[in-house]
């Protein structure tokens, strides 16, 4: 258990703001874009807002915008 | 406590009379004592009332019983009133500082933090750190977002006071986790529950993603930039260290109520033991006291601190 939180510590401390921008921001980006497409396949536009939730997350990571959580 | 009381009653008639004769600290200490103790049972009623606004309104949004829009408006002015109750705990107002009670300031400081996903143990070491080191570029945690040239700067720079970008705060937290087990203790803890607040988050947005963004989300970061702004700049900006030099008495011409009292945060950081809700009948009491030490602003306070905005301390 111990050792399981560590890599879990460890990881979260390097890929926090990853995964943050990836299922948070993901998910709220996927929620406008069904708002304003509503034609297009709600598939397309998931995978669309997740696509640009984990690149926010990447920008994130790599200019320390710890503000996105 | 009876004899503080009497004592207190006695100095008290000195500074109506307007000329205290004995301005020494062992006297203004008797005063302050008499302010402090109590249970401030004001703060434990804001932090559950603003928790279950919050609660309640994401119910009825999530319901459709009200729109998501006018939910956000009300949290925005809710979720302002969620720090000072974990403020209170970390001072132990809500407890009365008795020891047996000291869960009630942990309970009741972390379920008012909900809305702004903070954990209570973090806040507060980090906190007394500030108090001990106030305007101290090394050693205050808050100095990077209070010494700032706006108040729009300090809005925005406290959002970066978690995460990697601050090193030098990260290097502060560093040094206190390595040489203060007590520190090290609170961290760890508080590290689980920004977990939790973390796991917690991502759930709710992938099922309620705008109800997320927008009564969860915004309202908790205009909150820090008002804390930021309110709780930090406006009080500590340019001033330098020093426990009757660091902190000022300001006002911005909005009723002081508004302002979560924080024009006469002096009186806070003089005495943090008393109750934030006794501070301006203790300042009535202090404020000679005050004016021979030299606290910024203190000459201008006015006799009498009602809900006022304190305009008379525009100046300083």
């Amino acid at each position: 258990m111990e050792l399981f939180n560590s890599l879990l510590k460890d990881h979260l401390s390097k890929w926090a703001l990853v995964w943050f921008g990836f299922l948070f921001w993901g998910s709220i980006f996927s929620a406008f874009l069904i708002m304003f497409f509503q034609n297009i396949s709600h598939s397309y536009l998931y995978v669309l807002g997740y696509f640009l939730g984990i690149i926010f997350g990447i920008f994130s990571k790599i200019n320390k915008w710890s503000w996105i959580n | 406590m009876v004899m503080d009381k009497l004592a207190c009653n006695e100095n008290l008639d000195n500074v109506e009379s307007s000329n205290v004769k004995d301005l020494s600290l062992e006297a203004e200490k008797k005063i302050a004592r008499s302010f402090m103790g109590r249970i401030e049972w004001e703060m434990i009623l804001i932090g559950f009332t603003q928790f279950f606004v919050w609660l309640g309104v994401w119910g009825v949004v999530i319901n459709g019983l009200l729109p998501v829009w006018i939910g956000f408006l009300i949290l925005m002015v809710t979720t302002t009133f969620a720090y000072l109750p974990s403020h209170a705990g970390q001072h132990g107002h809500l407890s009365g500082n008795k020891k047996h009670l000291a869960w009630v300031d942990y309970v009741v400081g972390q379920i008012s933090l909900i809305p702004l996903a903070q954990s209570h143990d973090i806040l507060k070491v980090t906190h007394l750190k500030h108090h001990a080191h106030t305007n101290d570029p090394s050693r205050d945690p808050d100095y990077k977002h209070t010494h700032t040239g706006s108040w729009l700067k300090s809005a925005l720079q406290v959002h970066f006071q978690t995460g990697d970008r601050d090193e030098r705060l990260n290097d502060m937290i560093e040094n206190w986790t390595n040489t203060e087990p007590k520190f090290k203790e609170a961290v760890d803890r508080g590290a689980l529950v920004t977990l939790g607040f973390f796991v917690i988050q991502i759930v709710m947005a992938i099922n309620f993603p705008l109800e997320t963004l927008l009564l969860w989300w915004l309202p908790r970061k205009f909150t820090v930039s008002y804390l930021g702004v309110i709780f930090s700049h406006m009080p500590h900006r340019d001033l330098p260290v020093g426990r009757h030099a660091d902190t000022r008495f300001w006002s911005n011409g909005i009723i002081r109520f508004f302002n979560h009292s924080m024009q006469i945060h002096a009186m806070h950081h003089m005495y943090p033991k008393i109750c934030h809700h006794d501070e301006p009948k203790a300042i009535e009491a202090l404020r000679p006291y005050m004016i021979e030490r030299g606290i910024p602003g203190a000459d201008k306070i006015p006799e009498r601190i009602i809900n006022n905005p304190l305009t008379s301390l525009k100046s300083v």
